[in-house]
């Protein structure tokens, strides 16, 4: 900066290159890449005791000052996050899976008798609970030559369906979902999966419901 | 032979891994949403295979995360 | 794109004449649109004219990020102090009661801290800050060394400066007088208030008795860090 050299005299002349037209960008023209980039530094921040990054807490280095780091901060902090989201996905599957073991474990279809073939009115309906006390089903008979139960649990969010047998659907009250009456499948509405249709037996003139099919379209 | 990566090569290293990490997660939540449809609707042969890719694919993530953690020790 | 490495910003307090023109020009930056964020302060208003600007000294240790709790304040990688980013601050003003120069300002209404950033977005491509393409005596200027040691034979820059056991290194430079340049290690700029020098001194007592030493002594002495 100051020598003893005449060159480096402060008392020198001023710089004949100030505010010539090749020099615009020292008054405040051109444009910065005119010049040398800038070389991004990996951390441009002193901590304020002097001491050098690799003795400085840990927190420090989590909590940067400068701007680019904080970015990398950031989007590791999101990956580290996601990586825990992954954790909460597998957990999931494994739920699934303990689930289903427990309910081939304890599946079981009893008989049940629901009523005799003549109680049930063309056009009608009777309700049951299939296969446990809580499993609200419900037996339609369409047609003279008909007869078809399904589980009233909405595939959707489990609200109770409702036989509407003039139309020849169930209908979902909740999100105006509806069933075919036929083959349970769904017509219109949230739902993707078909109604579980419950299996009927002929008895000697009484419907029994023997099984639970269940089906993913 | 590891070397001390620059901020400006970490950060685009962890863009790739993020890149990975998102394809992952979201191969897990559809694995997840298909096995739920599948164990609601009765059908429980796809269970097992699912719950088997996405641990995998947790163990892929791991990798990654362990991997994350070493690039963060070498500044 | 980020501020050229070889221009600087220098303050020159001895050039001030007190004409607000940086203050207005402030204003117009892009931003911090209407607001300015340079302070012209007048140093002991009745015995002097003396006036001084003070933009952000973007110091190496930024104090005021290091005492944000909302990890709010940051700087860019070329050394420039940026104000509070929006999502995180919390206007809580620590950042205020911490700097050593009084530069950060909180906008209640706005809940935001502000502060100068060197007009970053004319700095970042080349271009001079606002308050020193208008300051009319230069005591506000931006180029580089080479050419303010050409401006100013007779002073020298000094961006160190120590407050009590506190010691900060700026981006910003101010011109002091070329003789005082070099002496010690930084501007004890603390030390300055502590000793009351010459004539302004309030006088309590007669020199050399009880009180006197009393006000002489450090009073952080004690505290060890």
């Amino acid at each position: 900066m100051s020598g003893d050299g005449p060159e480096d005299d402060p008392r020198s002349p001023l710089d004949p290159l100030l505010d010539t037209p090749r020099r615009e960008g020292l008054t405040g023209t051109a444009p910065a890449d005119r010049y040398k980039p800038v070389a991004d530094p990996e951390l441009v921040t002193t901590p304020p005791d002097g001491r050098p990054m690799e003795l400085q807490p840990a927190w420090r280095t989590d909590f940067p000052v400068d701007w680019p780091q904080d970015h990398y901060v950031e989007r590791r902090d999101f990956m580290k996050f996601m990586i825990l989201t992954s954790l909460a996905f597998a957990v999931g599957q494994a739920w699934i899976a303990a689930m289903s073991w427990l309910r081939r474990r304890r599946d079981r279809h009893p008989e049940l008798r629901i009523a005799r073939i003549d109680e049930v009115p063309v056009g009608g309906a009777i309700e049951f609970a299939y296969p446990e006390p809580h499993d609200a089903c419900v037996l339609v008979r369409p047609r003279e030559d008909l007869l078809i139960a399904y589980s009233q649990r909405c595939t959707h969010l489990s609200c109770a369906v409702r036989p509407q047998v003039d139309r020849g659907v169930f209908h979902c009250p909740c999100h105006e979902g509806r069933f075919d009456m036929e083959t349970g499948r769904p017509l219109a509405g949230p739902p993707r999966r078909a109604l579980s249709r419950i299996v009927l037996a002929n008895r000697g003139g009484a419907i029994y419901a023997v099984g639970v099919e269940e089906r993913t379209i | 032979m590891r070397r001390p990566f620059s901020r400006k090569q970490r950060g685009t290293i962890l863009a790739g891994m993020l890149a990975f990490v998102m394809l992952l997660v979201v191969l897990q939540l559809w694995l997840l949403s298909a096995t739920m449809n599948a164990y609601l609707g009765g059908d429980e042969s796809v269970i097992w295979p699912a719950t088997v890719a996405s641990f995998l694919c947790l163990l892929l993530n791991g990798g990654l995360l362990r991997y994350l953690y070493k690039l963060d020790g070498t500044r | 794109m980020a501020k050229p490495d070889h221009l600087q910003f220098f303050i020159d307090p001895g050039r001030c004449i007190g004409c607000q023109a940086c203050v207005q020009a402030c204003t117009e930056c892009d931003t911090h649109r209407g607001t300015s964020m340079i302070h012209l302060e007048f140093i002991e208003r009745g015995r002097s004219v003396q006036t001084v600007p003070v933009v952000c000294m973007h110091c190496e240790q930024p104090t005021c990020a290091e005492v944000c709790p909302a990890d709010a304040i940051k700087r860019t990688g070329d050394g420039i102090v940026q104000s509070a980013r929006k999502p995180r601050c919390i206007a809580c003003g620590n950042c205020v009661l911490a700097c050593p120069f009084g530069v950060p300002e909180v906008y209640e209404d706005r809940q935001i801290m502000m502060k100068c950033d060197m007009c970053y977005d004319r700095t970042s491509v080349g271009k001079k800050p606002m308050c020193a393409t208008v300051c009319p005596s230069q005591a506000l200027f931006f180029g580089t060394l080479e050419q303010i040691e050409q401006l100013r034979p007779r002073s020298a820059p000094l961006n160190r400066f120590r407050f009590g056991a506190q010691t900060i290194t700026t981006r910003v430079h101010i011109m002091i007088p070329r003789g005082d340049a070099g002496r010690g290690d930084g501007l004890d700029v603390s030390g300055a208030l502590q000793k009351h020098p010459g004539s302004r001194a309030p006088r309590t007592s007669q020199p050399g008795t009880v009180a006197d030493r009393a006000v002489e002594q450090d009073p952080f002495e004690e505290i060890s860090l």
